[in-house]
């Protein structure tokens, strides 16, 4: 079981994101596809129609699971992982969430399953990058995320311009110590989405 | 490892609030009107939140089924609008209604002013009967696949 997790700061498009590269990776791929969402109203939508595509979907409350209900999300990575046996597990934390506690406690809940921790896919949305570069405790905690992540997604790439995209990346490498990998991508045009895809599954960008 | 009691999510003041209603009218409502309602609250909780002292509008988010489809309308802020995504086929009567509000800087009973009072007046104006069958706050267990029937998962393309 590998275990991705698709972060970000609030309202960044992580959830419909996730609905996108759930879908091709379960239908397209022939992955069988554990979902993990951590915060309220991230799904309003058929789950059950996702559990009749393979999927399991499980939605945690409670708290977050970077930190309040760490143990409660270790515990369903373990049973998932024992009782329905995902080959990938999507992880959505809670838009405040912190990345490198979400795979530690990843990491916690596979030691009694193989679990591989893949890449943390995070989130940056262009359509406000200095709202959540400049505000002073925000602005911290949107830099903590996006040092964690090992692939950064300048998200809604379909309501900015190229020089606006090309902004938000430097802002980004200015703020972070080391140059993340850049995906742009507009999950409502698909652009980019199978780039995403392609990561996760380690394979070559299709083009 | 043990669960934690300092949240994430407190240290950052960010709180939210959630509830699930029942919107009735008695004469049929068509997709573009509902969408209008559906767009005009979230900006309209935005913007009460901000004037309740909010600094930062994570995310607010509505979803709206009926029998005839669904509609989803959200917002990062009042001056960035709203967007709306799906479509109702016919007019319709009575739908359900769940609406999140994810803010920072305002307690979480302000938030909860904010989006109710938004919605009831808003309702009003556009000539909706609104219900409140069930609220949540920012971490509850809520099960939505038990409070709606068929909800439309696809983002469009």
């Amino acid at each position: 079981m590998k275990i991705i997790q698709i972060a970000g700061f609030l309202g960044c498009g992580k959830t419909t994101l996730l609905l996108r590269i759930a879908g091709i990776l379960s239908e397209d791929y022939r992955q069988r596809v554990a979902l993990v969402v951590n915060e309220i109203g991230s799904i309003p939508v058929d789950g059950a129609v996702m559990e009749e595509s393979g999927m399991k979907v499980k939605q945690l409350g409670g708290g977050c699971i970077c930190c309040e209900i760490a143990q409660s999300f270790a515990n369903t990575v373990t049973i998932l992982g024992l009782e329905f046996k995902p080959d990938l597990l999507l992880v959505e934390p809670t838009g405040v969430a912190i990345p490198r506690q979400v795979k530690l406690v990843a990491k916690m809940g596979g030691r009694d399953t193989q679990v591989v921790v893949g890449p943390a896919i995070v989130l940056f949305d262009s359509s406000r990058p200095e709202e959540l570069m400049d505000d002073e405790l925000m602005g911290i905690l949107v830099k903590s995320q996006l040092r964690d992540a090992d692939i950064v997604v300048i998200s809604k790439v379909d309501m900015v311009d190229r020089a606006r995209i090309e902004e938000c990346k430097e802002m980004i490498i200015e703020a972070i110590p080391k140059t993340p990998r850049f995906i742009e991508v507009s999950a409502i045009n698909g652009t980019g989405v199978n780039e995403v895809v392609d990561a996760i599954l380690e394979r070559e960008p299709s083009g | 490892m043990k669960d934690s009691d300092a949240a994430c999510y407190v240290q950052h003041g960010v709180s939210g609030y959630g509830v699930a209603t029942k919107l009735s009218s008695r004469e049929a409502i068509e997709s573009d009107k509902l969408g209008g309602f559906l767009k005009d609250l979230m900006v309209e909780i935005a913007e009460r939140c901000q004037k309740a002292g909010a600094k930062y509008i994570g995310h607010i988010k509505s979803h709206v089924q009926t029998s005839e489809g669904s509609l989803r309308a959200d917002t990062i802020g009042a001056k960035h609008g709203a967007e709306l995504h799906g479509h109702i086929q016919k007019p319709v009567k009575i739908a359900d209604m769940v609406i999140n509000s994810i803010v920072q800087g305002i307690p979480q009973d302000k938030v909860k002013d904010c989006t109710l009072s938004a919605a009831y007046e808003l309702a009003k104006k556009y000539n909706l009967q609104i219900e409140e069958v069930e609220e949540h706050l920012y971490f509850d267990e809520y099960d939505y696949l038990s409070k709606t029937d068929k909800l439309d998962m696809e983002a469009p393309v």
